[in-house]
């Protein structure tokens, strides 16, 4: 090919995702340079001025809300994180099992996640009722006596994990499920003749086979449960006594409530920095643990 | 060739677009003056809104109206972005507890000298109370639009049940104090034995009615020159006197003031006839119109120990200083805050409010009721001994102070719980602390 039908070709290429290009520059990157500069002044929507590292500074000092907002995120995705990884396995593999109806199943355990996030904050809100809620009256015929989920420092954050697991049935379990499909018959029977059982064929053959999948939902979910809004917002709006104050409502506070935006930009590039660090100690240690399958040839 | 489909694709893509946004931008040419307004409301608020809205065009015909109406929940967010980018509307509604952060960012028009150039406004004719909510620094900056007052909306049926007085008869003799309204509150409230829950309580209230509280015991939150008082003994004993009302004697769900959309999903509910008394703003009444299955009506605040105490407050109107009409435009925000729009507004057909132009106090179209509520004279009780929230520019800096301690106090973990001397110490230290730190700001 003459480099003129190269160079050519590029501009066209170019041409046509320009819209794309032009989206990502003035929605995404060109706010994101903007929020970098602005966390660096003193914003209110009116004006600004550069303060330099005060933002930092007092992020790191003088706000106790950041770090306990910190803390209960990350609580909140160490317990969740896992717990939904391994509901989104078990799901995958009793769905990839021959059973009767089992595109039916399939799409019964998908359809929660198809609901909007703000009315699952509300129907959650009735499920976990105190003096109404489905949840209490069924513990009620085990003898418990009503608990206060959302209302209780102790019972709030573990009633948001509680809901996290409603979506186990999502994509986290069609990714499973796919990589399930992908493992060959072969070393399934491989094993069989080596006389493993069910529960040792699982731990040796398809374990090491879905550690990519494991890992990129893994990943995803971290950086998804580190990211939590709108069940907060909308159920608690952070309470009781801050015990569901996730960073990103802290975040919103700051910025949309005492108009502090300068300071929440700040919050926001934290955030981003500790994502990033997590997500590269996964990649550092993916190496490991994480099986890829070599191609052949 | 190729070429040439690929070009006439693209444009064929990209030219609809262009037209259409090219159509929204493109000034109207049909001769008359375009006024962009904004509210919140329910369904039914909205009809007298447009109503108004609709008169002021019949008078100006040469100005018509175009009105955006936003839920009261996402109203704030939507109005942030506008005015951060200059596009608000020109005459728009905004929200009590956010007009001093906002006035002192300099968002809005100032009206002194509108109203000193204009013979036809009188500022004598608008209540007190109404009209300071508006300033800031010593200016004007709004004008009140849905002025209301704290009310107790009670249900006659459970009241006739317990054989309790009406509170109303009971309002009228100056009987009607917080003790009368605890024992109505107690004999109503009937509590499961088996789970110890209620299946009616005799009161819902939320946070805003801390404030009346505190007041009809001589306390307060913090004062005009902004000490925060919360910690004396009158706050204290108001402090106490709310704890009690749900630890002592289970009169009261747990108020849910923490939270957004989701506190309203109240496990008792007033319309559905569970909640012997609700403590609401008088705008409540025209979603109550709606029940069917027992007689309700209005009663003021009780009267406390220091005497009586009426939370009121409104919501503003406001002139954007970038109107491209600014004359059409303060003409608008005149009459939707005239005694023409409120005999709309807080008339028997709506009941939204309750004026604030004084000679409005006194109208037929006000005082008459043909549908409940029917005690008027509880909305006019409301501006005696009026007072506001302390709303000020650093109003958000320290609610969540004030959250964080209520939920300690109002927790039913009697591990966790404080008294309420623990909590007005401790949420006054933290306040002057935040207020503090808002100054650096």
């Amino acid at each position: 090919m003459k480099r003129s039908d190269a160079r050519h070709g590029a501009v066209w290429g170019y041409l046509l995702i320009s819209p794309w290009l032009i989206g990502l520059m003035v929605f995404t990157a060109g706010p994101m340079i903007a929020s970098l500069w602005l966390s660096f002044c003193h914003y209110n929507l009116v004006e600004y001025h550069f303060i330099g590292l005060k933002n930092y500074q007092h992020l790191l000092r003088s706000d106790p809300l950041f770090w306990k907002s910190l803390t209960v995120t990350a609580t909140y995705t160490l317990i969740s994180v896992p717990l939904g990884l391994t509901g989104s396995l078990l799901l995958a593999l009793l769905l990839d099992q021959k059973l009767l109806g089992r595109g039916l199943l399939r799409a019964m355990f998908y359809i929660p996640t198809l609901v909007p996030a703000v009315a699952s904050a509300f129907l959650w809100t009735y499920l976990l009722n105190k003096y109404y809620g489905l949840l209490n009256a069924l513990l009620s015929h085990f003898g418990c006596r009503p608990i206060d989920w959302l209302g209780n420092t102790r019972t709030a954050l573990p009633s948001f994990v509680l809901m996290s697991l409603w979506g186990i049935g999502g994509g986290r379990m069609i990714i499973f499920l796919a990589g399930l499909q992908e493992i060959p018959n072969s070393l399934y029977e491989a094993a069989a003749i080596d006389g493993a059982s069910h529960l040792r064929r699982f731990r040796h053959v398809t374990l090491p086979m879905l550690t990519p999948m494991i890992f990129f939902n893994m990943m995803l979910g971290i950086i998804g449960a580190f990211q939590i809004f709108t069940q907060g917002y909308l159920m608690t709006g952070g309470g009781p006594e801050d015990s569901t104050l996730f960073y990103a409502l802290h975040l919103f506070s700051v910025s949309f409530g005492q108009l502090n935006m300068g300071y929440g930009c700040a919050l926001a590039w934290v955030l981003f920095l500790i994502l990033l660090v997590v997500t590269a100690i996964q990649f550092a240690t993916a190496r490991k643990w994480v099986h890829y399958e070599e191609s052949p040839g | 060739m190729r070429r040439i489909t690929t070009i006439g694709l693209c444009v064929l893509l990209v030219f609809p677009l262009a037209l259409y946004a090219w159509l929204q931008t493109a000034p109207r040419n049909d001769g008359k003056i375009h006024l962009r307004y904004m509210a919140w409301g329910t369904p039914e608020q909205q009809v007298g809104e447009l109503s108004v809205l609709r008169m002021f065009e019949q008078k100006h015909p040469n100005i018509s109206i175009d009105c955006t109406f936003t839920p009261g929940g996402g109203y704030m967010q939507k109005l942030q972005l506008m005015l951060a980018s200059r596009t608000e509307p020109d005459v728009y509604r905004f929200m009590e507890s956010t007009f001093p952060q906002y006035a002192s960012l300099g968002y809005f028009q100032q009206l002194d000298e509108l109203i000193a150039h204009d013979p036809s406004y009188h500022l004598s004719d608008i209540v007190p109370p109404a009209l300071k909510q508006m300033e800031f620094e010593g200016h004007l900056y709004g004008l009140n639009g849905i002025f209301s007052a704290r009310m107790v909306y009670y249900n006659k049926k459970l009241f006739a049940a317990a054989g309790l007085p009406d509170p109303h008869d009971l309002f009228l003799r100056g009987q009607w104090d917080l003790s009368h309204f605890l024992a109505a509150a107690r004999a109503i409230t009937v509590i499961n034995p088996n789970n110890g829950l209620a299946s009616q309580v005799g009161l819902m209230i939320d946070g805003d009615d801390l404030y009346w509280i505190i007041w009809c015991f001589g306390g307060d939150m913090i004062t005009a020159d902004g000490k925060v008082v919360i910690d004396q003994p009158g706050s204290i004993q108001g402090m106490q006197y709310y704890a009690d009302l749900l630890h002592k004697y289970h009169v009261i769900p747990k108020p849910t003031f923490v939270g957004t959309a989701a506190a309203e999903v109240a496990s008792y509910n007033f319309e559905a006839g569970n909640v012997g008394m609700m403590t609401e703003y008088v705008g409540a009444a025209t979603r109550f119109r709606d029940i069917r299955s027992f007689e309700w009506d209005v009663v003021p605040t009780p009267i406390g120990p220091a005497g009586p105490a009426n939370l009121v407050g409104g919501n503003g109107t406001i002139l954007s200083p970038h109107s491209a009409h600014p004359a059409e435009a303060w003409e608008l925000l005149k009459f939707v805050t005239s005694p023409e729009a409120e005999r709309v507004f807080c008339g028997d057909a709506n009941r939204r409010c309750i004026p604030t132009h004084i000679s409005e106090l006194s109208d037929p179209a006000f005082l008459n009721a043909t549908q409940p509520p029917f005690h008027i004279d509880a909305y006019l009780a409301a501006y005696h001994n009026a007072r506001m929230m302390p709303v000020t520019a650093k109003w958000n800096n320290w609610r969540e102070d004030y959250t964080r301690w209520m939920d300690r106090m109002m927790t039913e973990d009697f591990t966790r719980q404080v008294s309420a001397q623990a909590c007005a110490k401790g949420m006054a230290q933290d306040i002057r602390k935040s207020l503090a730190r808002g100054e650096d700001d």
